[in-house]
């Protein structure tokens, strides 16, 4: 039975108008886990922190594909008494429920589809849905039974109190398709046990749960259905009588671990929540529907895992910097795409934008049957590329912004060493003079101008250089190119080098010939040859 | 249809040269260009201020190393240099496709052009080339697009030009002298040779906005200096 809103309303004053709630012995600061406690009686639970459980009763049937409208039942998967788990509500509707014998079922619906129960799916998908619940809370634990819980106690303010926070919870996850259910109370275990009982509750602190938690059904407790029974038979229907019973005699009769759950859950003894961790990268498969080798439909799925790409960094608040898409094929070995980033960036169009580019060149020689996005999160990249309005940033903005842009597309379609800047090195000898630079946005902008002159700032340098000095042909021992040369200047004699192995001695002059060309060109001592080794433009 | 006595045949005649597809040598168009000193007082003056960025500019050459990158070396110079923030394009790219040889960095320097704000953009074909142009240009960080690009059909010229019109860009596009003939929309164009000895003659047969003129420029690296020939 879910409690009123008159009700619920009470418990909001109640809170709201003595906000100086004297919480005895209530610790505020660090987390219980961490506490060593030797007075378990006095703990009074940890007031600093409240807990949303999401409980998703339907979950082992919501991760199996199947109609919704055909009756539908998961089993237990226990060998010698197999049971009903959980079953859709078109199942029900025929008189099937929870905890029923498979033949009695099968009795009552003849059609009903049975399945077994996919824990795998079931965790992929809680830790899909924790992934997205970081927009509530970081602080995040997945319960094995199906359930999420969020500590939002530092994000009531934000979402206008737990009701509030909840509702948007409840109708962000809805929104994906699952049935959940929802409460609030300062503990773990007593959140969960709420939320499994289909209440509706909101307890803010420790002092109130031992009322709220009276009238609950010992069945939400999660035990086992041995332990349920041995509970009824007792006459113990609710937590309140449970929790009424001798204690020596309760731990005797169910063991010292039910006891203690009974204490963690209501607040008396400290609880350890696994937390969940957030992965390091964003990793997501899409299977496509077809097997398929066309740009386009590849294209459109990579947008799809772009998106989803886009929702995660917008939660986590990060920004991505390296990518790998695979396109996988039957038997065959994935066509992979990595494609790198100057800096960490969030715009997914932008990436959407590179990936047209790279998608160009890539040559996918076999049908591809699921395409898999894999990108490393870099978490603080707050930038979000776009103003208030929606639209991207102009002007100055976008000066700023759009170089490391230009510099990605131009990378994608020409080749990462076709884009490059040059640099100067100090050396006499021209060839060893400059350099490329592989990364030209990673050379301070200011550098070049005062950068070292080498040993011979004087003109004479032309300003076009061959990448192999050419070998001039030569009629009568002059050289010869497009006719013959005229000498202007010279001879300057660049040599020696012998510390690395590149020893020249050179004899150069500016020529010019009969196009009025000049040209830059040496004699080479060593072969007595004449070679050409740059114009001046 | 015919038309009302009372409009003259001089009205008609203005009327017909407010259309803004035509232009009258010697008048300047209604929207100035902004244009780059070029460092060549002779040339400047020829061009009305320097040469004009948000255009298309067409320097037709028959050989290299007779003096075509020396014309530009001055307003290069200006471009990307970091030592005076009120400066055009401070920071910004300049950017060479396709160059058919290496630009010798120290000679660069020498000339004063900011290395450090230099991309050398190479391209397997002509189409990578006009398309690293057309980036280049859309960016809008980079000051100036200098292109080798033989094979450019005038819809990629155009493509170019209306993309340097938006961003306000210094834009070069080098092309062999056969090309001549062949219809283009860049405002201006150049037929650059190798002149009497020492010098580098402009044979500017477009200029958009002003008449076409030979100017005479002397080869040096120090002191430029130019007189127009009429």
């Amino acid at each position: 039975m879910p409690r009123s809103a008159k009700q619920q309303s009470l418990l909001f004053e109640q809170v709201s108008s003595s906000p100086a709630q004297p919480d005895t012995g209530v610790i505020s600061t660090g987390r219980p886990e961490r506490q060593e406690r030797p007075e378990r009686h006095e703990f009074a639970g940890d007031s600093s922190r409240l807990w949303l459980c999401l409980f998703f009763q339907q979950l082992p049937l919501e991760v199996l594909s199947g109609r919704a409208d055909a009756p539908r039942a998961v089993l237990t998967g226990r060998p010698k008494q197999n049971r009903i788990l959980v079953c859709n509500p078109a199942a029900a509707h025929l008189g099937v429920h929870p905890g029923m014998a498979v033949n009695a079922a099968l009795a009552l619906a003849p059609g009903l589809n049975l399945h077994d129960r996919e824990p795998r799916l079931e965790q992929t998908c809680l830790r899909r849905l924790a992934n997205r619940a970081i927009r509530f809370t970081p602080v995040i634990s997945i319960a094995s039974c199906g359930a999420l819980l969020l500590e939002i106690r530092s994000s009531l303010k934000l979402f206008g109190g737990p009701q509030c926070l909840a509702e948007a919870a409840v109708s962000d996850i809805s929104a994906r398709g699952h049935r959940v259910t929802a409460a609030c109370a300062p503990t773990v275990l007593a959140a969960l046990w709420l939320a499994r009982s289909g209440r509706a509750i909101t307890l803010l602190h420790s002092h109130q749960l031992a009322k709220g938690l009276a009238s609950l059904p010992v069945s939400c407790l999660g035990w086992p259905e041995k332990t349920c029974r041995k509970l009824r038979r007792m006459g113990i229907g609710t937590l309140g009588e449970c929790i009424r019973l001798p204690r020596d005699g309760l731990a005797r009769r169910l063991g010292p671990q039910r006891l203690r759950e009974l204490d963690q859950g209501y607040g008396k003894q400290p609880e350890v929540p696994a937390l969940y961790r957030f992965p390091a990268y964003f990793n997501e498969l899409l299977d496509l529907p077809a097997e398929t080798a066309d740009r386009g439909l590849l294209l459109q799925a990579l947008q799809v895992l772009l998106q989803r790409l886009d929702t995660y960094l917008g939660r986590r608040q990060a920004g991505t910097r390296l990518l790998w898409v695979h396109f996988n094929h039957h038997k065959q070995v994935a066509t992979a795409l990595r494609v790198g980033l100057v800096a960490p960036c969030k715009d997914v169009e932008r990436i959407s934008g590179l990936f047209h580019i790279y998608m160009e060149s890539l040559e996918i020689n076999f049908q591809v049957v699921s395409v898999s996005l894999r990108a490393d999160v870099v978490p603080g990249c707050a930038v979000s590329g776009r103003d208030l309005l929606g639209q991207r940033p102009s002007g100055n903005d976008a000066q700023s912004s759009g170089s490391p842009e230009l510099l990605e597309r131009l990378r994608a379609r020409l080749g990462t060493e076709a884009v490059q800047g040059i640099g100067m090195v100090a050396g006499h000898r021209p060839e060893l003079a400059w350099r490329i630079e592989s990364e030209p946005e990673k050379v301070s902008a200011v550098n070049g101008v005062t950068g070292k002159a080498g040993p011979h700032p004087e003109a004479g340098r032309p300003l076009w250089l061959f990448g192999e000095p050419l070998r001039l042909a030569s009629v009568d021992g002059e050289p010869v190119y497009q006719g013959a040369l005229q000498f202007e200047s010279g001879p300057e004699r660049i040599e020696t080098g012998w510390w690395d192995g590149g020893e020249i001695r050179r004899d150069y002059y500016i020529a010019s010939n009969r196009h009025r060309m000049r040209l830059w060109v040496f004699r080479d001592h060593r072969d007595a040859g004449w070679y050409l080794h740059g114009l001046f433009g | 249809m015919v038309c009302p006595v009372s409009i003259s045949r001089k009205d008609r005649l203005r009327q017909l040269l407010k259309n803004p597809r035509i232009w009258r040598a010697g008048t300047r168009p209604d929207s100035p260009c902004h244009t780059l000193p070029t460092g060549f007082p002779g040339l400047d003056r020829v061009l009305a201020g320097g040469w004009p960025t948000g255009v298309l500019t067409e320097l037709l050459v028959d050989t290299y190393g007779v003096g075509e990158l020396e014309v530009l070396m001055p307003a290069l110079g200006l471009l990307g240099n970091g030592r005076n923030k009120e400066q055009p394009g401070t920071g910004q790219w300049i950017a060479w496709v396709s160059p058919p040889y290496i630009p010798y960095a120290p000679a660069l320097n020498r000339h004063g052009v900011n290395i450090a704000r230099l991309l050398l953009l190479h391209s397997q074909s002509h189409q990578d080339a006009l398309w690293a142009m057309e980036q280049s240009v859309q960016s809008g960080v980079c000051a100036a697009v200098l292109g080798w690009t033989p094979a450019a059909d005038e819809g990629a010229l155009r493509r170019l030009q209306l993309a340097a019109e938006e961003q306000n860009c210094w834009v070069v596009v080098f092309r062999p002298a056969r090309c001549r003939h062949q219809r283009s929309p860049a405002a201006l164009r150049i037929h650059l040779q190798a002149g009497q000895p020492g010098r580098i003659d402009l044979g500017i047969f477009k200029n958009y906005g002003g008449r076409p003129h030979t100017v005479e420029l002397k080869r040096s690296g120090t002191k430029p200096n130019a007189q127009a020939v009429h």
